[in-house]
C-alpha cells in the first residue's frame, strides 16, 4: 500500500498543466515598441518614429524593480534579413524615441518591422508596419 | 433484538465478512492511498479536449455499432447545450451560413493572392485585388480581409481594404469596423489619411470618438499629418487641443507635414507648443528638421544655431548630420562628431557616412581620409570601416590602411567587427 500512495505522489508532477493550479501572472519586463508616425505619407522620403519603453520587471507578488532602459531599437525592411539599429533621440533612459530615415516611392510601399532591446537585454515584441505614398 | 440474528449473536451467512477485517489504521491508509493513486491516473489519462464531431459526419462514417450508453455530465451554467444524436429535419437552414464573400466573383481570385509566397508579391496583387474589389462589394471585401488569420497578410490586407474603401466611402468603413470590432492600428491610420485627406474635420470627430487605445493615438496621427498637406495651422491647432498623453504623436506628425512645405513657420510653431515632455519636443524638432534640411541645409543649419542646448538641440542636430550628408557633408559630419553622448555621436556620424556613401561613392571615395583623420574615437572609425564593409570592402582595407596603417587584409574579416549577434540575429516577423 505504501509502494501504491508512493506511485501517485511520483505521478503528481507529470500531471498536465491545465489540471493544475495556475501561478500568479509576474510581468516579463519586456519594453514596449510604438510606431507613431502614420502609416500613408505624401512624401517620397519618409522618417518613421516610435517611442520605445521599458517597463521594469514586476513579481507575482507586485513589487516592480526600476526600468533599466532602453537600450537599442531595431528595424527590418521587408525582403531583408538584416536588422539594422535605429537612431534613439536618447540612451538608457525608460522611454525614448527612434527615428529611422527612408524613402518610400510606390503606393504599395514596404513593410517594415522593428524591435526594442533594454539595457539587461529584454527584448520587446516584434512590431509591423507598412508605410505606403499616397497623395 | 435482531431478528436475523442467530444463536450467537452473530449476522446471517450473507452479511458475513469473507475475512477478518484488517485494523482500522491500515484500512483508512488503503483507501487514502488507493483514491490518490486513482486521482492521479485518472487526470493522466483523461483525453485532452476535442472538437465535437459534425452529426452529419458521424453519420456517414460511423461504424454500425451503436456508441454505448452513458451518463451525460449536467451542462455548465451558460454552456451552449449539446448536439442532439441525430440532426432534425430543419438543423441544416439554421447553421452558419457560409461566409458571404465565397459568393464574390473576386474570391478566386483571393484564394490564388493568399498562395504567393514572396511577401512583397503578395502585398502589391492584394493590393490590386482590394482595389477591384472594393470598387465592386466593400462589405465582401472586407468580410474576407477580416476573415485572414493574423499576420502580415492580413495586415496587408486590410490596409489595402482601408485604403480603398476610405477613399470612396470612409464613414462606411469606420462603421465597418466599429460594428466588426476589427481593432488593428494600420489600418486604422490609413483609414484617417485617406478619410482626413478629403474631410480632416470629420475624420478628427472620428479619431476623437474611438476608445482610447493604440488605434486611437495611430488614428490621431495619420488625421494630423494628412490635415497638415492641406492646412497646417488648422492641424496643429487641432493636435495642441488633444490630452496630454496622445498629443505627442499627431503634433509631430503635423509638424513634419508643414515642414515640407513651410519650415520656418512649423518651427516657429514647434517654439510655442506644449509637449509632456522634453523628450517629446526632441522627437518633433528632429522630425521637422528632415524635410528642412532637404531644402535648404543652410537655413536649418542657422536654425540648428538658435536652438538652446539640450534634447531637442541634440535630436534636430542628428537628424540633420545625416539628411545633410548627401549634399554638405563636410558640415554634417562638424555637426555630428560634435554631438554630446559618445554612443549618439558615433552612430550618427556612421549613418552620415552611409548617407553621403549611398549619395555620391565617389566624393565619398576622394573625401572620408580627411575626415576620418579628424575622428579620435576608435569606436567612431570603426563605425565608418563597418559601414563601408557592407558596401566597398576593398575601398575599406584601402582606407584601413591609408587611416590606420592596418596589414593588408588577406580576405578576412575587416578590424570592424560585423553586426552584432543581435542584429544579426535570425528572428523573422511573423509571415
Amino acid at each position: 500500500m505504501k509502494k501504491l500512495l508512493l506511485s501517485a505522489l511520483w505521478l503528481a508532477p507529470a500531471l498536465p498543466a491545465w489540471s493544475q493550479t495556475t501561478p500568479p501572472v509576474a510581468s516579463t519586463g519586456i519594453p514596449l515598441i510604438t510606431i507613431t508616425t502614420p502609416a500613408i505619407n505624401t512624401t517620397s522620403k519618409l522618417l518613421i518614429t516610435g517611442t520605445a519603453v521599458d517597463t521594469g520587471v514586476s513579481s507575482g507578488s507586485g513589487s516592480t524593480t526600476s526600468a533599466a532602459g532602453i537600450n537599442a531599437v531595431y528595424y527590418q525592411v521587408e525582403g531583408s534579413s538584416k536588422w539594422r539599429r535605429a537612431r534613439l533621440t536618447a540612451k538608457g533612459q525608460a522611454s525614448v524615441t527612434w527615428i529611422v530615415d527612408t524613402t518610400v516611392k510606390t503606393a504599395v510601399g514596404k513593410r517594415y518591422y522593428f524591435r526594442a532591446v533594454d539595457v539587461s537585454g529584454f527584448e520587446s515584441d516584434i512590431v509591423g508596419r507598412r508605410f505606403k505614398r499616397g497623395s | 433484538m435482531n431478528p436475523f440474528a442467530d444463536q450467537t449473536g452473530g449476522l446471517p451467512p450473507s452479511l458475513e465478512p469473507a475475512a477478518p477485517p484488517p485494523p482500522a489504521g491500515r484500512r483508512r491508509f488503503a483507501w487514502i492511498a488507493a483514491a490518490l493513486l486513482l486521482f492521479a491516473l485518472g487526470l493522466h489519462f483523461i483525453p485532452p479536449p476535442t472538437a465535437v464531431p459534425s452529426p452529419a459526419l458521424s453519420a456517414s462514417a460511423a461504424p454500425s455499432a451503436p456508441p454505448l450508453p452513458r451518463a451525460e455530465p449536467a451542462p455548465r451554467p451558460g454552456a451552449p447545450a449539446p448536439l442532439p444524436a441525430a440532426l432534425p429535419a430543419a438543423l441544416p437552414a439554421a447553421l452558419p451560413a457560409a461566409p458571404p464573400f465565397t459568393a464574390s466573383p473576386h474570391y478566386p481570385a483571393a484564394l490564388s493572392v493568399a498562395g504567393l509566397i514572396d511577401p512583397a508579391t503578395r502585398a502589391e496583387a492584394t493590393e490590386a485585388l482590394m482595389e477591384t474589389w472594393v470598387a465592386a462589394n466593400p462589405a465582401q471585401a472586407a468580410a474576407w480581409a477580416a476573415s485572414l488569420p493574423a499576420g502580415t497578410f492580413r495586415d496587408d490586407a486590410l490596409s489595402a481594404l482601408m485604403f480603398h474603401w476610405g477613399d470612396r466611402s470612409p464613414a462606411d468603413a469606420a462603421a465597418w469596423m466599429a460594428r466588426t470590432g476589427v481593432d488593428d492600428p494600420e489600418a486604422a491610420s490609413v483609414l484617417a489619411s485617406r478619410w482626413s485627406a478629403a474631410a480632416p474635420t470629420l475624420a478628427a470627430a472620428w479619431a476623437a470618438a474611438l476608445p482610447p487605445s493604440e488605434m486611437r493615438l495611430q488614428a490621431a496621427a495619420a488625421v494630423a499629418a494628412a490635415w497638415a498637406a492641406a492646412d497646417p495651422p488648422s492641424a496643429a491647432a487641432w493636435a495642441a487641443l488633444l490630452p496630454a498623453p496622445e498629443r505627442a504623436a499627431p503634433l509631430t506628425a503635423a509638424l513634419a507635414q508643414w515642414a515640407t512645405s513651410d519650415p520656418p513657420a512649423a518651427a516657429a510653431w514647434l517654439a510655442l507648443a506644449s509637449f509632456d515632455s522634453e523628450l517629446d519636443r526632441a522627437a518633433a524638432a528632429a522630425a521637422l528638421i528632415t524635410p528642412w534640411t532637404d531644402q535648404s541645409p543652410a537655413a536649418a543649419a542657422k536654425y540648428l544655431n538658435s536652438l538652446p542646448e539640450g534634447p531637442a538641440k541634440e535630436a534636430a542636430a542628428s537628424q540633420f548630420a545625416v539628411a545633410a550628408a548627401a549634399t554638405a557633408p563636410a558640415e554634417a559630419l562638424m555637426w555630428a562628431m560634435n554631438l554630446s553622448d559618445p554612443t549618439q555621436r558615433n552612430q550618427v556620424v556612421a549613418d552620415a557616412c552611409e548617407t553621403w556613401f549611398d549619395r555620391d561613392p565617389e566624393a565619398f571615395r576622394g573625401g572620408i581620409a580627411e575626415a576620418i583623420g579628424l575622428m579620435d574615437d576608435p569606436a567612431m572609425r570603426q563605425g565608418v570601416y563597418q559601414m563601408l564593409y557592407e558596401r566597398d570592402p576593398t575601398f575599406q582595407t584601402h582606407l584601413l590602411q591609408l587611416v590606420d596603417r592596418a596589414p593588408p587584409a588577406d580576405g578576412a574579416p575587416p578590424a570592424a567587427s560585423p553586426a552584432s549577434p543581435s542584429e544579426d540575429r535570425p528572428q523573422s516577423p511573423s509571415p
